[in-house]
């Protein structure tokens, strides 16, 4: 008798050991329950929006939709592809996304790549000369201004061209430069006579990929998503970026962008349908105007965190 | 004699060091082509702007131009501070910043939480769902606010209904009330996740020898939080704050706007919208255009006094800077 309970004693001493405590488990109850609600908090928003824009839009229209319509249709799907303005404004979107990128890579990479060079006179001065633009602007109407001078307003440049670079990105860019790749290695080919063009181009470069594509990223992104130098300097609707036009369709409630077009149908029915689908055509622009977006996201999300990551680093 | 001889070399050296400068400087003449884009684009972007702040000063009409147009000392300033609108948007703009200020250890217990999943799949799920919000743009949030808060048929209304809090619905939008959670709260749902990366870099350089340690001594879960995580995260959470108090005037344009309705706008005008109310958001007049400026060189010069006193005080008493 007394030995199965020593028995079992040690037992049980050895496997509070390796176990978990009942505070432990308390505190694991709690956190993951709270986790969850938040994990909750997060999708349902899109969730709902998702399924709204599947439902049926007399469905929609009484608001019984919580977690997925009774009856499907991608009918406000096809209205949103038929409407010509929102193509219109999901090119231009895209124009000026791959413009601008390239425009904000190919002025960002090369000068951190400059500033990353310890030897180079005047590299504080000229960091200094970029880290001013974080705390002193010329605000709303300086910039009017000068860009209504250059003849950007109302033209697609505005959307392009710009300052092209921000101090943050300039120094997670040029910290990058300096950590993750050797000096020895740009000390042998200046040995070797390579120009310093040389060793940018073939060797930098080729290392950069990981900085590179988290510049695209917050770049691309960056520009999908603006929509403000579009709301203050650009008046001509054909050059409208997606925001501006969705700011338009969703907030303003401006419908009658949708080109919507009454069916010559009679029936009653039909046009009753029309008009609720109105309301589940609003859900369906908002995931089709973030579904790129969205659909990437899994695959890059690592560079974007890398990108926070580089800069947490004191350069 | 001596002196004399002891000045020439020290000349020489002086001359010596300028020409190697010089050789210097010529030698990375391809590094400086490298940099000069974006100096070229900043200071076009930027620098003259800055110039064209004058105008505050000025009484400007766009015939005579910036330089042409007489100079009004200090009355637009004084004229901001007679605005009736004055204490309006600087009350609004300080309130609905340090809400959002106070919203900044959300991020850093989320963090926290996160870190003590044990189940390593599940915690990468948890990071990826929460950074999602951060990938929508501005637009599309307030348009879901819009439509989620709508008083006709929208899904807040309706949820609420439903369980029964309300009997009839609400216009949160048009409500002097919820506008500051709106905008608020909406923001911490975006950020939240996003904000607990650079907590949880930091997390996990904590030892695990450190957290098992402690452990095998007697050490709860929670103690392991508060007496090993906190204080590993602490250094970072102090730079943050720093960053965050120096914007406290900096309540931006676009979301406020984007919410902004006919009946919230005395609890929402902020400067940068009033700015744009009485310039461009007014049709084509340029009346105000001097005046506007004014309100923001009055608006930039808080923010930069802001950053100087907390950046002071921090090197004073955290011994942490950002300059």
């Amino acid at each position: 008798m007394s030995s199965v309970t020593v028995d079992a004693k040690g037992r049980k001493k050895k496997s509070t050991a390796i176990k978990r405590s009942f505070g432990d488990v308390v505190f694991d109850v709690i956190n993951i329950t709270l986790i969850c609600i938040m994990l909750v908090l997060f999708i349902y928003p899109i969730w709902y929006t998702i399924a709204v824009s599947f439902a049926e839009p007399a469905e929609a229209a009484a608001g019984t939709v919580y977690f997925w319509p009774k009856k499907t249709t991608i009918d406000a799907y096809a209205k949103v592809f038929e409407t010509k303005s929102i193509w219109i404004s999901y090119a231009n979107t895209a124009l000026y996304t791959v413009a601008h990128t390239l425009y904000v890579l190919a002025l960002t990479i090369p000068s951190a790549y400059a500033l990353s060079k310890k030897q180079l006179p005047g590299r504080v001065a000229i960091t200094y000369y970029f880290f001013v633009t974080m705390f002193l602007s010329g605000g709303l109407i300086p910039s009017y201004m000068l860009n209504k001078s250059l003849g950007l307003v109302n033209s697609r440049w505005i959307m392009i061209l710009g300052m092209g670079v921000s101090y943050s990105n300039l120094v997670i860019t040029r910290s990058y430069f300096q950590t993750s790749i050797p000096n020895e290695v740009y000390e042998s080919a200046y040995i070797d006579g390579a120009t310093e063009f040389q060793t940018f181009i073939k060797i930098a470069m080729p290392l950069a990929g990981a900085i590179i594509a988290v510049q695209t990223l917050y770049a691309a992104t960056g520009t999908w998503n603006s929509w403000y130098s579009a709301f203050i300097y650009i008046t001509d609707q054909n050059k409208w970026p997606l925001q501006l036009r969705l700011r338009e369709i969703l907030i303003q409630g401006q419908t009658q962008s949708l080109d919507f077009q009454l069916m010559t149908t009679e029936e009653q029915e039909e046009i009753q349908r029309q008009a609720f689908m109105v309301y589940t055509m609003k859900y369906a622009i908002i995931f089709i105007a973030s579904a790129p977006m969205i659909a990437m996201y899994p695959f890059v999300q690592k560079h974007f965190v890398k990108g926070v990551m580089i800069g947490s680093v004191k350069g | 004699m001596v002196n004399s001889s002891r000045y020439t070399s020290k000349a020489a050296m002086r001359a010596r060091k300028q020409e190697e400068l010089v050789k210097r400087i010529k030698r990375y003449w391809q590094l400086y082509l490298l940099v000069l884009p974006p100096i070229v684009t900043t200071f076009i972007w930027h620098y003259i702007p800055l110039y064209g702040v004058v105008i505050a000063f000025k009484d400007f009409t766009p015939k005579l131009g910036i330089l042409g147009s007489p100079w009004a000392g200090f009355h637009h300033f004084t004229d901001f501070f007679k605005d009736p609108y004055f204490f309006e948007i600087l009350w609004n703009t300080i309130r609905i910043s340090l809400y959002g200020f106070c919203m900044f250890p959300f991020p850093i217990i989320f963090a926290l939480m996160i870190n003590e999943l044990t189940n390593a799949k599940f915690k990468k799920f948890v990071q990826m769902i929460s950074y999602l919000p951060h990938f929508i743009s501005t637009v599309v949030i307030c348009s879901m606010i819009h439509m989620f808060f709508n008083v006709d048929n929208g899904l807040v209304n309706n949820i609420l209904m439903a369980i029964g809090v309300i009997d009839k619905p609400v216009g949160w939008l048009y409500s002097k009330v919820a506008f500051d959670h709106l905008y608020t709260l909406s923001g911490l749902w975006q950020g939240i996740g996003w904000g607990t990366i650079i907590y949880l870099a930091n997390l996990a350089n904590v030892s695990p020898d450190l957290i098992e340690a402690a452990r095998i001594d007697g050490a709860t879960r929670w103690q392991v939080v508060w007496n090993i995580n906190i204080p590993t995260i602490l250094p970072t959470v102090i730079i943050m704050l720093i960053l965050r108090v120096g914007g406290i005037l900096g309540v931006g344009f676009e979301k406020v706007f984007l919410l902004q309705t006919n009946l919230n706008m005395s609890v929402s005008r902020v400067i940068s919208t009033y700015t744009y109310e009485r310039t461009l958001g007014a049709g084509g007049t340029t009346a105000y255009w001097d005046y506007s400026a004014a309100i923001g060189l009055f608006n930039t010069f808080i923010n930069l006094a802001l950053i100087m006193i907390t950046n002071t005080i921090s090197r004073k008493v955290g011994e942490t800077s950002l300059f």
